[in-house]
């Protein structure tokens, strides 16, 4: 029975690292229609912000957080002022290479500022660990889970509660009509391309003392992102958080009893048979995924 | 305007040919110079090693020790040849295929040396083979590119041969010092489930299961896009093998280690395979715990005892040292090996061939031995015959088992060639080491 709790325990704190990036690159997609494929690079970033205030000034990645988020926040609003909303409006390709192209300038960016060294961030965190009823749990993934179900659920307030968060999903919903009704679109846009960035720039940070640190860390993660994305359907911030911690739990558990190489097996197998019986993903709107609005 | 598809088509054709010198429709290079009699005067390298993305650090490493290699080759110039540089970025296998024929069609290479990536290189020397030019390989290990080929030779290890020592080390030398005898022993494989994981897991397992010991977890895994390697871990927890034989990169395996002591994973030894063990980025971020952790590789000038190599050696070590450090690089195993191999070429193959023929090189390799204690990486050079299965491969290119100690390596296996005695053998249970846990 510990072994399972174990393995759930594995894979639902995986699947808190996987939200943490899926939420914001669902959100983009809701709101914006864009397909970020440069998101993990923020993540990739963010690693890279909390390895320098790390190695030159000892900060520790819970305190750099503070500071390299604003950064990635601001990053994103330029990122969405010169690329994103240049796009929008112009035919899918041309959004879909836009960011594919961010994606591949920031990875060749860094490589030709940092090089490809590896580089690695140790903290009180790295190794510690809590016991809970046998159950063994990282602390450095505790924090970082813990972050990304409080980000979710902020997320989740802002859109619900407030009257700006109303207005993004009207935005959401019908950008002309929302327009029509007095909602600055291009505001939306920015505040909701930024805020999501900014996450993946927070969880590089946070993830910064369990992985190590490369140009190309983002692309490890990609591809999951997007099955989870899909999976919780596209646009839908719950639908991620909860796909996302599936994922993680699936890939832990057949892993564990058929072999790592099984555990991306059992999650793809899921993903596809969940597109079979519900092509809007778990918690999708039917026509969600298609393009304009 | 309206152009017909004819017209668009002739001019595309025009503008390939100016562009190839009509290579491309020749079929290829040129014919490589005939025998003169005076041997080849002017060689003309192409150097083909990932110089961006995932590899560029390890192939910009190796690129540096080929170039400083052929520096001091035109600097000393014995034998009155001028060798001449041309390099060529392959990142992925696609990029490196259009890299070595641009190499040899466009740039008129007689000889292309590569590549540090096997599964760039299992692409890129078979182009080569189809073009009819030489493949010099300093720094890839998959098994296959010396098999089936006839255009290969190989101046470092096969990754069989790394797989297959791991596995001897683990059933003699290891066991010897765990107490264990070698049919009692239990090994776990975890292994990337990429050409050059396999061929070496392969190989391993191949000597577990020609002994009597058992292989009580074989496991791959994607290291490309791997982030949880629990899973496996809690495998290995299960099964409690004597040992663990682990084919990692980097990333993978700091994040092995790293969930090993949340999970507190107990393993007696670990060997690592495949280069991530090998390097400072690996014991850089497990500080003390990293000591005791066993690495197979090739050896380099770094964890041999340099003293016993002979003056000459020692002289070409200080001079490519030298040559390192006022450049502002960074003398890395690959540097080593990329290095040696190509002097070696240089020197042993280069000044004995009749022309730049496969053929002329293959039977000047075929004479060429270099003593072990002639060449700064502590191994020897020898090619295998056209009648081997792996033709072209340098037989004494034989791996040792190193550990990190210190956070430094040292070899410690074979004892003849050992610097330092095992430590931390088994190695201590998490509950004995400084980390934090709280109930």
């Amino acid at each position: 029975m510990q072994l399972v709790l174990q393995i759930v325990a594995n894979g639902l704190l995986i699947g808190g690292l996987y939200a943490l990036l899926a939420v914001g690159l669902t959100l983009i997609f809701g709101v914006l229609r864009v397909v970020n494929f440069a998101h993990a690079e923020f993540m990739m970033l963010g690693m890279y912000g909390a390895y320098w205030l790390w190695s030159i000034y000892g900060l520790d990645p819970y305190i750099s957080v503070f500071l390299v988020t604003p950064v990635i926040f601001l990053l994103g609003v330029a990122v969405d002022r010169l690329i994103i909303q240049r796009s929008i409006g112009k035919p899918d390709v041309t959004v879909v290479f836009a960011t594919l192209g961010l994606s591949i300038f920031l990875q060749n960016a860094v490589l030709t500022l940092w090089t490809a060294d590896i580089r690695s961030v140790s903290t009180f965190a790295t190794g510690s660990v809590f016991v809970v009823g046998g159950v063994r749990l990282s602390v450095a993934m505790t924090i970082s889970f813990a972050a990304a179900m409080l980000f979710a659920l902020g997320l989740w307030f802002f859109l619900t509660k407030t009257m700006y968060g109303k207005g993004i999903q009207a935005v959401a919903q019908n950008r002309r009509a929302a327009a029509l009704m007095g909602i600055d679109v291009k505001r939306a846009y920015l505040i909701t391309y930024s805020v999501a960035v900014a996450a993946a720039g927070a969880m590089g940070v946070l993830v910064a003392p369990i992985f190590t640190i490369f140009p190309r860390v983002g692309q490890t993660q990609i591809v999951t992102i997007f099955v989870i994305v899909v999976l919780g359907g596209l646009g839908s911030v719950p639908g991620a958080v909860i796909a996302a911690l599936l994922v993680g739990i699936i890939r832990s558990g057949a892993g564990f009893m058929f072999g790592t190489a099984w555990g991306e097996l059992a999650y793809f197998a899921v993903f596809l048979l969940v597109l079979i019986v519900r092509p809007q993903g778990l918690f999708g709107r039917r026509g969600a995924e298609v393009y304009g609005g | 305007m309206k152009l017909g598809i004819r017209r668009v088509l002739c001019v595309a054709l025009i503008v390939a040919f100016a562009i190839t010198g009509g290579h491309l429709f020749a079929g290829g290079r040129a014919e490589p110079a005939p025998a003169t009699g005076e041997g080849i005067t002017t060689l003309r390298v192409g150097a083909l090693f990932p110089q961006t993305g995932g590899m560029a650090f390890g192939g910009s490493n190796a690129l540096q020790g080929t170039q400083i290699a052929v520096d001091l080759f035109n600097e000393t110039n014995p034998h009155g040849i001028t060798v001449e540089l041309v390099d060529a970025d392959a990142p992925d296998p696609a990029t490196g295929t259009t890299g070595v024929r641009q190499l040899i069609t466009q740039r008129n290479v007689d000889v292309v040396m590569g590549t540090f990536s096997s599964a760039v290189a299992s692409a890129t020397a078979p182009a080569a083979e189809r073009l009819n030019v030489l493949y010099v390989e300093t720094t890839a290990w998959a098994e296959g590119i010396t098999r089936n080929t006839s255009n290969v030779l190989r101046t470092t290890i096969s990754s069989g041969s790394l797989g297959a020592a791991a596995a001897d080390f683990i059933l003699t030398g290891l066991a010897e010092e765990l107490g264990v005898a070698e049919a009692d022993m239990r090994v776990a494989l975890v292994f990337t489930d990429d050409e050059f994981g396999t061929s070496i897991a392969d190989a391993a397992v191949e000597r577990v299961q020609a002994s009597q010991a058992r292989l009580v977890v074989r496991e791959s895994y994607p290291a490309a896009t791997t982030t949880d390697l629990s899973s496996v871990l809690l495998r290995i927890q299960q099964e409690q093998p004597h040992a663990v034989i682990h084919i990692a990169q980097v990333p993978d395996g700091v994040l092995f280690w790293r969930q090993a002591q949340q999970l507190g994973v107990d393993m007696p030894a670990v060997v690592g395979v495949g280069g991530g063990y090998g390097q400072q980025e690996f014991a850089r971020p497990l500080g003390a715990n990293s000591d005791g952790i066993f690495n197979v590789v090739p050896p380099t000038s770094g964890s041999i005892n340099v003293d016993s190599l002979t003056p000459n050696a020692q002289n070409l070590l200080s001079e490519l040292q030298t040559r390192v450090a006022a450049r502002g690089w960074t003398q890395g195993p690959y540097t080593d090996w990329a290095f040696m191999g190509t002097w070696v070429f240089l020197n042993e193959i280069v000044p004995n061939a009749a022309s730049t023929s496969i053929e002329d090189f293959m039977a000047a390799a075929a004479n060429v031995r270099v003593d072990a204690l002639d060449s700064i990486t502590g191994f020897g050079f020898e090619f295998a015959g056209a009648d081997h299965e792996n033709s072209g491969q340098n037989l004494q290119a034989i791996p040792v088992v190193q550990q990190w100690q210190n956070q430094e390596l040292r070899v410690t296996y074979p004892r003849e060639l050992a610097v330092a005695e095992f430590i931390n053998v088994p190695l201590p249970p998490w509950s004995e080491r400084t980390q934090t846990i709280r109930q």
